[in-house]
């Protein structure tokens, strides 16, 4: 039995942040970086951005996160960038507006990159301790550590992913653990739940780790990076970054052999059997599911990603799966090309506990709870890139508040972390929320190639961006313009030469000039291909290559960008439309019941967030303006 | 609008009829029920809801103002939602204005335009399209009318438009899936079998939007007009088709100078009909007038149907050729008549044929030939088979131009994908899906609800 522990007050931080993955990275660089002192508690300080699950950053929906990340001076796109093992472009046949990047990652140099980074920023100090106790005394929040130190902090930003109370599963065994067998936070939870908060659990899973030798390459498809690679951060050097070595990926498949396996065995399967109670996500499910789910599929992919320059263990992402160890290694072996693999972890399920979204406001902070912030798996998401991009806000409206300051909301028109933060915030979830690119309904004008462009403002006004590379920016963005500016306003002479090209990619041919924007719209056709063409091009120096392949999208989307634009004019009336946070909603008349209810449960903070509230129809909007108006 | 306080009206038409309802709505209603209304037996509070009470509609100092009937609702099951009371009083313009002004005297205040229907769609009693439903049939002229709209609802064109949005749903999630999961190997919707789905239902929503043009005349009813030279029949037709001596018909010719506007049933659908002036050249003043104006109306955009008569009794003058040769450039449809066929054909009936390839033949006297004119008309916008009750016609002009706006984003979207931007297409398939389900009121703007409202008498 554990003695009583003595408490003593260690210091009195301006925030503390609780957790070093990807939120709590995010977060405390924001804070600091904006001159507020800072802790980060970890459990383990060499693992600060750990990557428990896919070696990778970006992807759908998730690239756009990082580039926006990016802009507003985030870390985690130059880390990615200085680990990458393979970029490549997500959707590159597709168009601009659903381009992805997605980068396979060092995962041991980005934690020791981050970890780095952590200790060299000045206002932070990077410790370790389990956060187990908050409460709050006077004007300051209190958080008291398993060995008995207490930090007071006006803010505290909780990003404690997976580890709350955190239990690990394979099979007919379970264990209090967090991700990678590190041990889990206990304790939090119960101290948070005291305060009023209302908690989920949730489940996610991961796959097998293998060894890289033990794997018969010449039965798998191999899947190569883009050459050249593309990069995340503005501040990479991408000439340098062009000449980056690219380790390759490769596919393998289920087989119905695999299946029977499963099948036959899925009694002893925790999902199935009961032991799991946690709600996992649909889009991330386990070989079990999979099979169980669609039957008729005959085969399921299986990518193989490396880990790491120095490690030769390979993620076997598609093999998820909460089997016993003994099923999986028949599972793995009965595909071809693993016959032979070597196991080296097993794959887990894990469940933890994490806060109902909707308690957040959009800035991050918890209703009620002045100065007490969530940020990342905490708050019910899912996947590294979602985790910083609520880091980063949670980290700026802290900082700000501490500060005096206005706080800073992202309306969805902004970016992808607004329309992540909005739908967390609005429409709740009730699985681990993963960003995608369907979710994203301004996604013309949200673009990876424009993130710069639509939040340094912000970057810069936060003092996380520095004046030179927000100046930097500026630079493009005048030239962008100066291009599409001379792109409608050239006209091309009608020749043979041109309508050869008209020709080559199927388009009619012209018989009078055309302007060069005119032209640039026509399927098939762009910047490179009329090079001979376009004799009086201007040299935008070394943003050349930047400048024509920017130009070139808004050309082509102009008029759906400008159909989206005045969707999102006609939108911000109500959005502009504030609610008072204390508004009396279940005494307004006319308002119907589950409405009220829902209403005083979100407390949303413009009319805009209130319609979007599921539960809440155009008649209860109707009557809260009417109510406004009053 | 306020929607605040107990309010009360005479639901029923004004003027003088059997009985008239004065409808309350509010909290304050069981407070007013107590001063205005005393059972025959026991007091208001304990009659009982949904049962019709008898007994007087009293004053300030208890003297019975009339006697009647009292039916209360109880809040949360009532048309409104509110507590809600419906007192049936004699229906003589002056008892019911004196039982009104009781009422408003015990505390109520007097309902504004559609307050009571707008009241019950904030409640949730009624969605938009039943709101709607219910404005139309307020306004309905007609039998058919009223078997067309009350069929609205689960009618067989709701369950379309449903069906038109859920497939468009699964193709765009098709699409998106594919988006999001570039790296699964699913099956890509492949752009000719994405443009051939995304045709086909432009082509059924072309189909429901042709299907206005009958809901229209069913509903709302065809604007046509009578066209003629003087004295060949117009009046009398119009007359005939009205059932009563509405036009003055005389023997002198261009008795008619006001325009005379008259809706009519004409088998299933209705004519908004309205009688004009000869159409000739005239130097009367005022006859000029009329003239003036019958010209205006005949070759009005807004006129659909112009039965042009021509006396058969007399040769084809200057003025039945210069308007025959004028009638070409109408915008409406002109149907040629030959009227008082039961005199001796004088008229050059070849010339007609020649003009306008075939013509009816009509005698108001006989009444011959008026059944086989009728069912023309009636086949110009509603073809025989189509059962009203099916509710399989569109009547209205939100829906039918939120249709429209589906269809045109629907070819935007064809057009998106053949210039080479399917990825873009999703996008505007989402801003079709949404125009299409606004047709149930989900996403419906402020002002549309405003206009709604703005449409209702008071009470149902």
């Amino acid at each position: 039995m554990e003695k009583a522990i003595i408490r003593y007050v260690v210091g009195e931080p301006d925030v503390l942040v609780i957790g070093g993955g990807h939120a709590g990275i995010e977060a405390s660089l924001a804070t600091a970086r904006m001159g507020v002192k800072t802790v980060l508690l970890t459990l383990q300080p060499d693992a600060v951005g750990n990557m428990p699950c896919n070696p990778s950053i970006g992807g759908t929906g998730k690239g756009q996160l990082v580039f926006e990340l990016d802009a507003l001076g985030g870390e985690m796109g130059r880390v990615a960038d200085q680990v990458c093992l393979q970029s490549r472009m997500l959707n590159a046949s597709k168009g601009p507006a659903v381009h992805s990047l997605r980068m396979q990652s060092d995962r041991m140099r980005y934690r020791a990159h981050m970890k780095t980074i952590l200790e060299n920023t000045p206002n932070l100090s990077l410790i370790q301790g389990e956060a187990v106790d908050v409460y709050r005394e006077g004007n300051l929040w209190y958080v008291a550590t398993r060995l008995g130190a207490v930090y007071g902090c006006k803010a505290v930003i909780i990003a404690t992913g997976t580890y709350l109370d955190s239990r690990i599963i394979v099979g007919e065994s379970f264990y209090s653990a967090g991700p990678d067998n590190s041990i889990a936070a206990i304790g939090l939870t119960d101290s948070l739940k005291k305060l009023g908060i209302k908690f989920f659990r949730f489940k996610t899973g991961t796959p097998p780790r293998l060894h890289r030798d033990s794997i018969h390459y010449e039965k798998t498809e191999s899947q190569e990076g883009d050459m050249p690679p593309v990069c995340f951060s503005s501040l990479t050097d991408k000439e340098a970054f062009r000449d980056r070595p690219q380790k390759k990926c490769h596919v393998v498949y289920t087989n119905e052999k695999t299946h029977a396996i499963i099948r036959a065995n899925l009694h002893r399967s925790p999902l199935y059997s009961g032991v799991i109670k946690g709600t996992g996500p649909r889009y991330c499910p386990s070989l079990e599911d999979k099979i169980v789910r669609f039957p008729d599929k005959e085969r399921h992919q299986v990518f193989l990603e490396p880990m790491g320059e120095d490690t030769v263990e390979i993620y076997a992402q598609g093999l998820s799966s909460s089997l016993p160890e003994d099923v999986q290694r028949e599972v793995v072996h009965s595909i071809e090309g693993l016959e032979d693999a070597v196991f080296i972890r097993a794959a887990y399920a894990i469940e933890y506990d994490c806060i109902d979204p909707l308690q957040l406001r959009p800035t991050m902070e918890i209703q009620d709870y002045p100065g007490l912030y969530g940020a990342g798996q905490f708050n019910g998401t899912s996947g590294y890139e979602e985790a910083a991009a609520q880091g980063i806000v949670a980290g700026i409206n802290a900082a700000l508040q501490i500060q005096g300051k206005e706080s800073l909301v992202l309306p969805r028109s902004s970016s992808y972390i607004g329309t992540l933060i909005d739908d967390l915030v609005t429409k709740g979830t009730n699985e681990p929320y993963r960003m995608m690119t369907s979710r994203c309904e301004y996604r013309l004008v949200l673009r990876q190639d424009n993130a710069d462009r639509r939040l340094s403002e912000i970057g810069l006004r936060m003092g996380l961006l520095s004046k030179e590379r927000y100046n930097e920016k500026q630079k493009i963005f005048a030239y962008i313009d100066e291009e599409v500016e001379r792109a409608e306003t050239t006209f091309l002479p009608p020749g043979e030469a041109l309508n050869a090209m008209l020709a080559s990619t199927e388009n009619p041919p012209v018989h009078t000039g055309v302007r060069l924007g005119d032209l640039l719209r026509r399927p098939g056709i762009g910047y490179k291909m009329i090079t001979p063409l376009d004799i009086h091009r201007p040299d935008y120096g070394e943003y050349q290559e930047e400048v024509f392949e920017k130009a070139e999208i808004e050309i082509k989307y102009a008029g759906y960008i400008k159909r989206q634009n005045k969707e999102i004019e006609a939108c911000r009336k109500l959005e502009n439309k504030r609610l008072p946070p204390d508004l009396p909603y279940k005494s307004i008349q006319g308002l119907r019941l589950e409405a009220a209810a829902k209403l005083e449960a979100i407390r949303p903070e413009s009319l805009g967030q209130a319609s979007r509230i599921s539960g809440v129809s155009p008649a209860d909007i109707t009557v809260l303006l009417l109510y406004l108006n009053h | 609008m306020l929607l605040d306080g107990t309010i009360a009206a005479v639901s029923t038409p004004k003027g003088i009829g059997g009985i008239a309802v004065i409808r309350i709505s509010g909290e304050d209603t069981p407070r007013i029920l107590k001063k205005v209304f005393r059972p025959l037996k026991g007091d208001v509070a304990s009659c009982p809801v949904r049962f019709a009470v008898y007994g007087d509609i009293i004053d300030e100092n208890g003297h019975r103002i009339d006697s009647g009937l009292l039916v209360k609702f109880a809040y949360g099951k009532s048309f409104t939602g509110e507590e809600m009371a419906e007192i049936s009083c004699h229906g003589g313009v002056m008892v019911t204005a004196l039982v009104l002004k009781r009422v408003l005297s015990a505390g109520a205040r007097h309902a504004e335009p559609g307050e009571f229907s707008r009241r019950a769609f904030v409640n949730g009693k009624q969605n938009l399209a039943e709101a709607e439903a219910v404005a139309d049939l307020l306004e309905a002229k007609s039998e058919s009318a009223v078997i067309l709209l009350s069929n609205q609802k689960d009618g067989k064109l709701s369950k379309e438009i449903q069906e038109i949005a859920t497939r468009l749903l699964v193709l765009t999630a098709s699409l998106y899936a594919y988006i999001d999961y570039p790296d699964e190997d699913l099956q890509d919707v492949d752009d000719d079998t994405l443009v051939q789905k995304v045709r086909d239902e432009i082509s059924r929503i072309q189909e429901i939007l042709s299907t206005y043009r009958g809901g229209r005349a069913v509903t709302a009813g065809v604007p046509a007009v009578i066209a003629g030279t003087p004295n060949s029949g117009k009046s009398s037709l119009f007359n005939y088709l009205v059932g009563e001596e509405k036009a003055i018909v005389t023997e002198v010719a261009g008795t008619t100078r006001d325009l005379l506007e008259y809706t009519v049933k004409v088998g299933r659908v209705l004519l908004t009909l309205t009688d004009t002036a000869g159409l000739h050249k005239s130097d009367d003043l005022v006859e000029k007038i009329g003239i003036a104006k019958a010209e205006e109306k005949v070759f009005s955009s807004e006129t659909q149907l112009i039965l042009a008569l021509f006396d058969s009794s007399r040769r084809f003058e200057k003025n039945e050729l210069e308007l025959m040769e004028k009638l070409r450039t109408a915008p409406g449809k002109v149907m040629p008549i030959l009227t008082k066929t039961d005199q001796p054909c004088l008229a050059d009936t070849e010339e007609l044929k020649r003009r306008f390839c075939s013509y009816e033949m009509i005698s108001v006297i006989t009444g011959d030939g008026i059944q086989a004119l009728k069912n023309k008309i009636e086949a110009l916008y509603l073809s025989s088979d189509i059962r009203l009750e099916d509710g399989g016609l569109l009547v209205n002009a939100r829906q039918f131009s939120c249709l429209e706006k589906t269809r045109d984003l629907l070819l935007d979207v064809v057009h998106t994908v053949l210039s080479g931007g399917k990825e873009l297409s999703g996008i505007l398939l989402e801003q079709a899906i949404a125009t299409l389900q606004e047709t149930d009121g989900r996403q419906v703007g402020e002002q549309i609800v405003q206009n709604i409202f703005s449409r209702f008498c008071v009470g149902k």
